[in-house]
């Protein structure tokens, strides 16, 4: 049968109509060949289905490789928005990674005082776009904030707020600990 | 340039304009219904299409431009009338029961129909018949969809990148 076939927005026009409770039938039309997986893994088709379909996540371009998340130490401590903050008690070291983009930014030291550890502590990652409509489906990209809450006997309950847009993603591990601000 | 009122001249009949197919062949059709392609209403807008002018349409042929001019003749009502709020249930029933039997169609027809309406900027036609191809390659494998689809057997390193892409993703296939 000689059919010509659809453009790659036209292809994404029918992909964009399948069920939303048919992840399934998505899946299989990504294997169809490299176009619709590229159309399927595409940030905009993301964006388009994530209100009806928020699988399509799962269609990134490449795996995860990442070897320093897979060493034995690394606690995950958080995941939102597509991002994931991971803790080594070993190296005392924060982690955020990106598993879409395999990217990691290493957050500068934050406790120098081993006491703050005895009265319990605990963090969380989140969108640092500052935009209250933001759909958060795309936003893994840009900047984020790191929400530190802990306690101890000399500061009491103290919170730090990393964020990636005031200190720099490279070379963060280098900088003088706590670049953050302090708040309540 | 404005030219609203070319045609006849007659203001008791519906404006007409004319099409032209890629092969040549010409089709006259109400103005309305060739407005419902965002493409052609700018041009009929402008006055174009009247008399013996015509709008040629060089990526469309007669057969699909006929099914295209199909389609509109019967949506150009409920368009007019700015989609559906004065329409009636049995208006709305009517029309679904025409769009389900006007995509019960060959599947070549199909694919040229959907780049008409993509060319033409035909919203709804589009949408109908993109919804169709979908419910079309649902539920099946990633090989009778390449079958359904016309696409020539996968190469072997395709083939591969398919397994791998299975093996990985081993509940969709259950």
């Amino acid at each position: 049968m000689e059919v010509a076939m659809p453009t790659d927005d036209l292809v994404e026009e029918i992909l964009i109509r399948f069920p939303a409770d048919d992840p399934v039938s998505l899946v299989r039309a990504a294997l169809i060949c490299k176009a619709w997986h590229h159309i399927v893994s595409d940030a905009g088709f993301r964006y388009r289905t994530s209100s009806s379909c928020p699988f399509t996540g799962c269609f990134i371009p490449k795996a995860p490789t990442s070897s320093q998340c897979r060493i034995n130490g690394w606690r995950a401590l958080d995941a939102c928005h597509g991002r994931v903050l991971l803790h080594s008690c070993l190296w005392g070291l924060m982690i955020v990674w990106d598993p879409i983009t395999d990217k990691q930014t290493t957050l500068p030291k934050l406790l120098q005082d081993p006491e703050l550890y005895y009265w319990g502590w605990n963090a969380a990652v989140m969108c640092g776009t500052g935009n209250e409509e933001c759909s958060h489906v795309d936003c893994h990209r840009g900047p984020f904030n790191v929400v530190y809450v802990g306690a101890s006997q000399t500061l009491g309950m103290f919170t730090r707020v990393y964020s990636s847009e005031t200190s720099p993603v490279h070379g963060a591990r280098r900088r003088p600990p706590p670049s953050s601000s302090t708040a309540a | 340039m404005a030219a609203p009122e070319s045609g006849d001249g007659n203001n008791g009949a519906a404006r007409m304009v004319t099409l032209i197919s890629s092969d040549n062949t010409r089709f006259e059709v109400e103005a309305a219904a060739a407005s419902l392609s965002q493409t052609l209403q700018l041009t009929i807008l402008d006055g174009g299409g009247g008399g013996g002018d015509g709008i040629p349409l060089p990526n469309v042929d007669s057969a699909t431009l006929s099914k295209v001019l199909e389609y509109c003749i019967k949506h150009a009502p409920a368009a007019a009338n700015g989609g559906a709020p004065n329409a009636t249930a049995v208006d709305r029933a009517e029309l679904e029961r025409f769009d389900n039997e006007f995509v019960n169609i060959d599947q070549s027809v199909l694919y040229s129909l959907i780049m008409a309406a993509h060319n033409l900027e035909i919203e709804g036609l589009q949408s109908l018949v993109a919804k169709k191809v979908a419910d079309m390659i649902k539920g099946k494998s990633p090989m009778e969809i390449r079958r359904t689809l016309g696409f020539p057997d996968p190469t072997p390193e395709e083939q591969a990148e398919m397994n791998a892409h299975m093996l990985e993703y081993g509940w969709a296939y259950e």
